[in-house]
């Protein structure tokens, strides 16, 4: 008679109905935009987005992310991520899956391993493996904290490495420490799923990375301000 | 159907002598008498259905409380619900029809009856399919204040919830002049599926008391220098915990409403200088924790879950969800008092008047500062002495239980996060003197410019002599000890076990210790009849409250109601059952068709109760005669909670 507790999709249609049938843990969806924003650096304005959205239960989500750039009606990079979410321990999420660069001259799928969380103090983690071709790893560790100054205005630091095993003369990637990202973000809560920010990143190359954009004559450092907004349904 | 019931009832008779002598009257009886009506500010005031059949149409109807109109759950078009008088030892047969469009129920909470007329789908029986109808019928076995309320979905949020007031056989212990329903409930605008989902999403989502550094840290920092303010917040961030995490859903979405009208119109009932009045306080929230008093007056607390206990003369009373509490109060001046109830958050309150005129209104008093857990709230040892020495309530000097005042200074210099709640203390006691001093003003009272240390010294006067013993219950032996949790314990559902739970009856609860009120607590509840079933338990059920607040997901030792077992209990046994809160909140826990005796350590007069609060990190028995066949259920009250921290129990 109560279908839905037979086909789980049906829930996330009818949340009212699962619910009466008991269901504490419904199919839910989410869409989280967590930066949508003008990026403003010697005088060209970039679009930047990163948004995540997912789709599962309390422990077990289908996740799909979005990063990239667009200047002047143009994309400059752009990621695809799909992996599985799958929940280690009571802060700890464990994610398999897939990491794809739709622009990439060439294929570059890869493989992603990744554990993300909240750490004591309240320090929101994102460590990832990425494995391309042969032996090519890459891995990347991003660390976050939120700072409530006031019920409503927060201040969000934000600390990005990465690191490759590998070099990649043309993308200026070089082996070991290859990136490092200082980002901070003010935001104004207008509500909990809603809040315009300004912030300021600092971008720096370190190591066989730095050498290699250098001699390429590009820079080594970038400072971008931000404006945008971050919201999720 | 029958409103006018030509049935002698003595007490109604009493009842209605109320109305006359005032000559006004709101709430109650309402509909029948509509020149009465004091508070005409809401169509939608309940009426009494009286006899024996009732006819009860559940349906939709638009409400407004904010500003906006919505449509809520009702039945008979009113919210709250009609009030249901029933008298002991008749039958009643009540016959629902469900006009809504998704199936519906309803749950008599409290009510001793056969199991498939208890009203929970999937367990009593398949629920009211949209359109159809259910006939209750019962023989009505008890008497006092109860409630009923849909158990279906997330209705019971959306408004359908009523109130029953059974007349007793034999007449009541105490006399009243005016009878009246106070029924607390939380009303959002947003519909409960979206809170739901949005608590799973960002679990703190309507927590809007965090810590910041405006209010917090810089402040605390200029006093007490940075490392202290530092090292107040280093066990909650290691942890990953927010001290200010009172409550899942708060008065950012929700407007409390007293009888269905929020505060700003304000429920109002009225008396004469001079009369009793009986209140029959409900707390009909899906989520909500009330802290209720009336500045002015002692309430002297004679029922409990319906249930007569001795009479206790208190300032205030925490109300868990689905519990229910008669007061007596004798208000002698002529002016208005305020019916406070703060959400225990303190993110908003509800607010009505006891007022001799209709034109004169009472003003609500400041909401006390947001409350602030401990570590006792998390159930870790306390070093030093037993649990609560930090904790203890002023107006336990006067009950006898008095702590050294060195072990509590000790408390305070071991563990500094407490300090902040130390300091609202004196505040709050400053507060409530202001607050009652046109009850207890003498003039030199009103010179004192200390006048918050007078405070203990009218207790003494006021209060009489209490005389349950010294010590507080710490448990039977049998279920002391510390906790041993299970392995499904373990696990990314569950962020925190007890580590040692304590029997906390005496604590008044996080945000009402050391208030300077006399607040009621468990370990004052004593029934004033004999305990009918006085064997010993032949076994005890030890069952572990869990969850992990930050992905929103609640069960009993771990294990979610979708994934458990039945609990089995054997017709005729009588059974201990001990719950320990493995959580960080208060949780109200339901045992459908029989009643949980609380066990408070005097054996002979045990509370009897339908719905028992856990406190936080804290531990709590009671016993249970397995007199009534079937399916029932047993279950955290909590309406966001229920789905998992839920658990079918068969006798057979």
């Amino acid at each position: 008679m109560k279908l839905h507790q037979h086909l789980p999709l049906l829930a996330l249609l009818t949340p009212a109905l699962a619910l009466a049938g008991m269901n504490d843990d419904p199919i839910l969806t989410k869409l989280d935009v967590k930066q949508l924003e003008g990026a403003y650096r010697d005088g060209d304005a970039r679009l930047v987005w990163n948004a995540e959205g997912w789709l599962g239960t309390d422990l077990h989500k289908l996740v799909l992310t979005s990063e990239g750039s667009r200047l002047a009606g143009r994309s400059e990079d752009q990621e695809l991520r799909l992996f599985y979410r799958r929940a280690i321990a009571p802060y700890w999420d464990l994610e398999l899956g897939w990491h794809h660069e739709p622009l990439a001259e060439k294929r570059d799928d890869r493989a992603l391993l990744g554990l993300s969380g909240t750490a004591p103090w309240f320090i929101e983690t994102d460590l990832n493996l990425l494995a391309g071709p042969g032996s090519d790893l890459s891995a990347e560790l991003s660390l976050e904290r939120e700072i409530r100054l006031t019920r409503q205005w927060v201040l969000s630091p934000e600390i990005g490495l990465t690191a490759h095993n590998f070099t990649n003369q043309d993308e200026h990637q070089g082996s070991g420490l290859a990136d490092l990202d200082l980002e901070l973000r003010l935001a104004w809560e207008v509500r909990p799923d809603l809040a315009p920010y300004v912030g300021v990143s600092w971008e720096r190359k370190l190591g066989d990375s730095a050498d290699m954009a250098r001699a390429s004559g590009h820079d080594v450092e970038r400072t971008y301000w931000r404006m945008g907004v971050s919201f999720w349904f | 159907m029958s409103k006018h019931s030509t049935l002698p009832m003595p007490s109604r008779r009493r009842f209605v002598q109320g109305l006359a002598l005032g000559g006004l009257a709101a709430g109650l009886g309402l509909e029948t008498r509509p020149l009465l009506a004091a508070s005409t500010t809401s169509p939608r005031t309940p009426g009494i259905l009286n006899g024996a059949d009732f006819k009860l149409e559940i349906g939709h109807q638009r409400v407004n409380f904010t500003g906006r109109e919505k449509l809520a759950t009702t039945v008979n078009g009113t919210l709250p619900a009609p009030i249901l008088r029933w008298r002991e030892g008749e039958r009643v047969r009540i016959e629902v029809h469900n006009t809504l469009d998704v199936d519906s129920s309803i749950h008599w909470h409290g009510i001793i009856l056969p199991t498939e007329m208890d009203g929970v789908p999937g367990l009593s029986f398949d629920g009211i399919a949209p359109g159809d109808r259910f006939t209750y019928e019962f023989d009505v076995q008890q008497s006092g204040t109860y409630w009923y309320h849909s158990h279906s979905g997330f209705q019971e949020q959306t408004g359908l919830y009523g109130a029953i007031i059974i007349d007793p056989k034999e007449p009541e212990p105490f006399n009243y002049d005016r009878d009246y329903v106070l029924m607390l409930s939380d009303w959002s605008d947003t519909p409960p599926e979206r809170i739901y989902s949005n608590l799973k999403k960002m679990s703190h989502y309507y927590n809007r008391r965090e810590r910041t550094l405006s209010d917090d840290l810089i402040p605390e920092t200029r006093q007490d220098g940075w490392g202290a303010a530092v090292s107040r917040r280093q066990m909650w961030e290691q942890m990953r915990m927010s001290d200010r995490d009172i409550s899942d859903v708060t008065g950012y979405t929700y407007t409390f409403l007293i009888n269905g009208q929020p505060p700003a119109s304000g429920w109002s009932g009225l008396f004469t200088p001079g009369e009793k009045v009986r209140l029959r306080v409900i707390n009909a929230a899906a989520m909500t924790f009330f802290d209720l008093r009336i500045p002015g007056l002692k309430m002297t607390v004679v029922a409990c879950d319906g249930q007569y206990v001795e009479p206790v003369s208190v300032d205030e009373f925490r109300i868990g969800v689905a519990e229910t509490i008669d007061i007596i109060v004798e208000p002698t001046e002529h002016r208005a008092y305020s019916l406070f109830a703060q959400a225990i958050d303190r993110s908003g309150y509800a607010h009505g008047h006891l007022t001799p005129d209709p034109a004169l209104k009472a003003i609500p008093p400041a909401m006390d500062p947001a409350p602030e857990l401990t570590h006792m709230d998390m159930g870790m040892a306390m070093s030093g002495s037993a649990h609560g020495g930090h904790a203890m309530p002023a107006h336990n000097e006067h009950t006898g239980h008095s702590m050294p005042a060195a072990g509590s200074n000790r408390e305070h210099g071991n563990h500094p996060g407490m300090h902040h709640e130390q300091i609202s203390v004196s505040h709050e006691a400053h507060q409530s003197m202001t607050m009652s001093h046109n009850r207890h003003a003498t003039a030199a009272d009103a010179l004192n410019p200390h006048a918050g240390h007078d405070m203990t010294r009218h207790h003494r006067h006021d209060m009489p002599p209490d005389p349950r013993p010294a010590t507080a219950y710490r448990g039977h032996p049998l279920s002391a000890g510390m906790p041993v949790h299970a392995d499904s314990e373990y696990g990314p559902h569950v962020d925190m076990r007890a580590e040692a739970p304590q029997y906390r009856l005496d604590d008044p609860g996080v945000g009402l210790r050391n208030n300077g009120r006399k607040v009621l607590t468990y370990a004052d509840l004593r029934s004033l009849h004999p305990t009918p079933d006085t064997r010993e338990p032949g076994r005890e059920i030890e069952l572990h409250l869990t969850g992990n607040m930050s992905r929103y997901m609640w069960s009993i030792n771990g294990i979610r109601y979708a994934d458990a077992d039945p609990i089995h209990l054997t017709y005729g046994e009588r059974v201990r059952i001990t719950l320990v809160n493995d959580t960080m909140m208060p949780h109200p826990v339901h045992l459908h068709g029989m009643w949980s005796d609380l066990e408070t350590g005097d054996a002979t007069h045990l509370p009897r109760k339908h719905t028992l609060v856990v406190q936080p990190g804290a531990r709590l028995s009671y016993l249970v005669t397995a007199d009534a066949r079937g399916e029932w259920a047993f279950h955290c009250h909590l309406l966001y909670h229920m789905m998992g921290m839920f658990r079918k129990v068969v006798v057979s």
